[in-house]
């Protein structure tokens, strides 16, 4: 059986044809589904997140044109569903201290063999406006104009979040190679 | 310029096309979520004009039957209490807000409580007497007027009735109940007024009217008014006949957005023909101002100026031929001798195919006169308005598309641009609409209803072609009673 074309998805969701949105969601759900995790705080809020985003991309599938890509379509709307979950909380993490941060243990892994769940679980780590900042800035590639009106605060407040949440996964990182030398040192 | 960082980079090829499994639990709650959803879009798309034409008759007939209930005798027992609550100091018509019901009409406190005293109200305590004092403060004197011996003259009156009461409480329960008693109808209903009872909006209505424009309240007809608070306080000081005046002048702003649709006429069957092929349905928005009175009844009239303006676009695919007829003949001639002629014909055949997009814009100008009729509970008013329009349609832009047969056959398509000179003509519509409402504040109101409009005739500029308008549509409006004048 041939491969649906975005076109024909986009037509059969339109249609209300339930076997064209499950061949969507199907698609594109294991890309979204890392996506929510990256900006939610654990499990459960990314799959609350994950199921908005995907409620809305049918409900306003009839306003995508199709001159662009789709999966880049449905990426824009997880992103703003998930800006629209982090702004109904207040922008409170801006005021945390570095020393405040909580501690999350990070799996022994040596940076070069850190796969996409250790990645995932270093991000999640980040509180929820460091996290915000980096994925949006660092993975999804808008400067800092674009994120301070996304998420409505200024340029500065993204930049100095953005620097933390660096230096954060910095120490992080360095944690983590430290962890692996003792150990491998305490092997010999 | 961007700023460039290792750990972006790391965690950008981490996780740029990173992908998880998501539980199977997230898609049946897509569906799920849609599914209400949808469900709710479709109930909402059926069943709308049904529950929005059962709210604006149902809400007022709910009304009316409910105001039109026979009045029911609360049981003495119930009363009692709320008629004693009236102390000397207590306003007028205390009783009527402290106990009954909407729509009973108050006992008179001095035979209910004959029969049976509540025991709130005994004074256990002997040294008053009540029994001595009672009988005489009913003759209409003031407590001080009372000889202290007639306060300990021990009665005769039988333990059980209102005697138990002390000669104040006694006082005040006969004025409060005298007041009961008098309590005019249009305090009854007060409970029903528009306004719900506003002493100040009362007295500045009493303060600022003449008598020679207004009338006193009564009846029914006060439930559409501003009410007369009966318990609010400081309302014992206001006049005994207050008085509204008979009717309002009003203004009222009024946007509405339309379905529309034409019927095409005229002395020109071509145009006619090409105009009702292209044109469909289509939106129109509608701004007005309307100035109007409303009278106490509930009737009201008003007339105003309104525009409403639509653009529509209609595309049309077209598919033509074209053919042409090329005849080449060939002649033999030999010493002035024809020998042979040949005559060959070539058909060509061009297919044409060809979209057609007719853009039109029209604008309308109307002025209606409006009859309308309403009720007001509480702050809701529902009501219809129907009346008759003047309007002055204009296309203010446009293209028709006209189809041509040549005499070789050929399909010609056409274009033309439409000028306004030419389709401005003048007609007659009627129009007719549900009104419901809420009273914002004690002047402002605001009303919104569906409304149907239907060209009648075209009156001036009859012509090559012109269109009978049907609009079916909802409108909203703001309205406000202007100030009346001291005279």
């Amino acid at each position: 059986m041939r491969e649906l074309t975005e076109r024909e998805l986009v037509e059969g969701c339109l249609r209300e044809d339930r076997r064209c949105q499950e061949a969507l969601y199907k698609r594109y759900a294991r890309r979204m589904y890392a996506v929510c995790l990256r900006y939610a705080r654990h499990e459960l809020e990314a799959q609350d997140m994950m199921q908005e985003g995907f409620v809305r991309v049918f409900d306003k599938l009839g306003g995508f044109r199709q001159d662009g890509s789709l999966e880049g379509w449905v990426r824009r709307i997880m992103v703003h569903t998930a800006i629209n979950q982090y702004r109904r909380k207040s922008f409170q993490q801006e005021r945390f201290g570095l020393e405040k941060l909580p501690e999350d243990p990070v799996a022994a892994t040596a940076l070069a063999e850190l796969g996409e769940r250790e990645l995932l679980a270093l991000v999640a780590g980040l509180p929820d406006g460091y996290r915000t900042v980096f994925n949006l800035f660092a993975i999804e590639g808008y400067d800092h104009a674009e994120i301070a009106s996304m998420l409505g605060c200024g340029e500065s407040t993204s930049r100095s979040q953005l620097a933390k949440a660096r230096r954060m996964l910095q120490e992080r990182i360095h944690a983590i190679h430290l962890t692996t030398h003792e150990g491998k040192a305490s092997d010999r | 310029m961007r700023e460039r960082h290792p750990i972006d980079d790391i965690f950008r090829r981490g996780l740029a096309a990173a992908e998880v499994e998501p539980p199977a639990s997230v898609w049946a709650g897509v569906l799920r979520q849609r599914a209400g959803r949808h469900r709710l879009v479709v109930v909402w798309r059926r069943f709308r004009w049904m529950g929005l034409l059962a709210l604006l008759i149902g809400a007022p007939l709910l009304w009316w039957v409910r105001t039109d209930a026979p009045a029911r005798i609360t049981p003495a027992s119930a009363q009692a209490p709320a008629a004693r609550s009236g102390s000397v100091n207590a306003p007028m018509g205390a009783s009527d807000r402290s106990s009954p019901p909407a729509g009973t009409v108050p006992v008179p406190a001095h035979a209910t409580t004959s029969s049976t005293p509540s025991s709130s109200a005994r004074i256990p305590d002997a040294t008053t007497a009540p029994e001595a004092t009672t009988n005489r403060a009913t003759d209409g004197r003031s407590p001080a007027a009372i000889a202290p011996d007639e306060r300990a003259r021990p009665s005769t009156a039988p333990v059980g009735t209102n005697n138990h009461f002390t000669a104040a409480e006694r006082i005040g329960h006969e004025r409060s109940s005298t007041r009961a008693q008098k309590v005019p109808e249009r305090e009854r209903t007060s409970s029903k007024s528009t306004f719900g009872g506003s002493a100040a909006g009362v007295l500045w209505m009493t303060d600022r009217l003449s008598v020679g424009d207004a009338e006193p309240m009564t009846g029914r007809r006060s439930a559409l008014a501003h009410g007369m608070p009966a318990a609010a306080p400081g309302a014992r000081n206001l006049p005994a006949s207050y008085v509204l005046p008979r009717a309002d002048w009003w203004l009222a702003v009024v946007a509405g957005r339309f379905d529309r649709s034409r019927l095409w006429k005229g002395s020109d069957p071509e145009l006619v023909s090409a105009r009702t092929a292209v044109e469909g349905h289509t939106g129109e928005w509608l701004w007005g101002l309307w100035a109007g009175r409303r009278w106490r009844s509930g009737t009201w009239f008003g007339a105003g100026v309104e525009h409403t303006g639509g653009r529509s676009t209609y595309e049309r695919f077209d598919q033509s031929q074209q053919v042409s007829a090329l005849v080449n003949t060939s002649i033999a001639i030999f010493e002035n001798i024809v020998l042979a002629t040949q005559s060959d014909t070539l058909f060509v055949v061009q297919e044409r195919a060809e979209t057609t997009v007719i853009n039109g814009r029209s604008s309308t100008w109307r002025v209606p006169l409006l009859l309308g009729w309403e009720r007001g509970v509480r702050r809701w008013v529902f009501g219809a308005h129907l009346g008759l329009a003047v309007e002055w349609q204009r296309m203010r832009d446009g293209y028709l598309f006209v189809e041509e047969w040549s005499e070789g056959g050929t399909v010609v398509q056409r274009t033309e641009r439409v000028r306004d000179a030419d389709r401005s003509f003048g007609l007659v519509s009627a129009q007719l609409a549900l009104d419901g409402g809420f009273q914002l504040t004690e002047h402002w109101r605001i009303t919104a209803g569906p409304v149907y409009q239907a060209g009648l005739g075209v009156v001036i500029g009859e012509g090559a072609v012109q269109a009978l308008p049907t609009r079916l549509g909802g409108q909203l409006r703001l309205s406000v009673d202007l100030p009346h004048r001291n005279r």
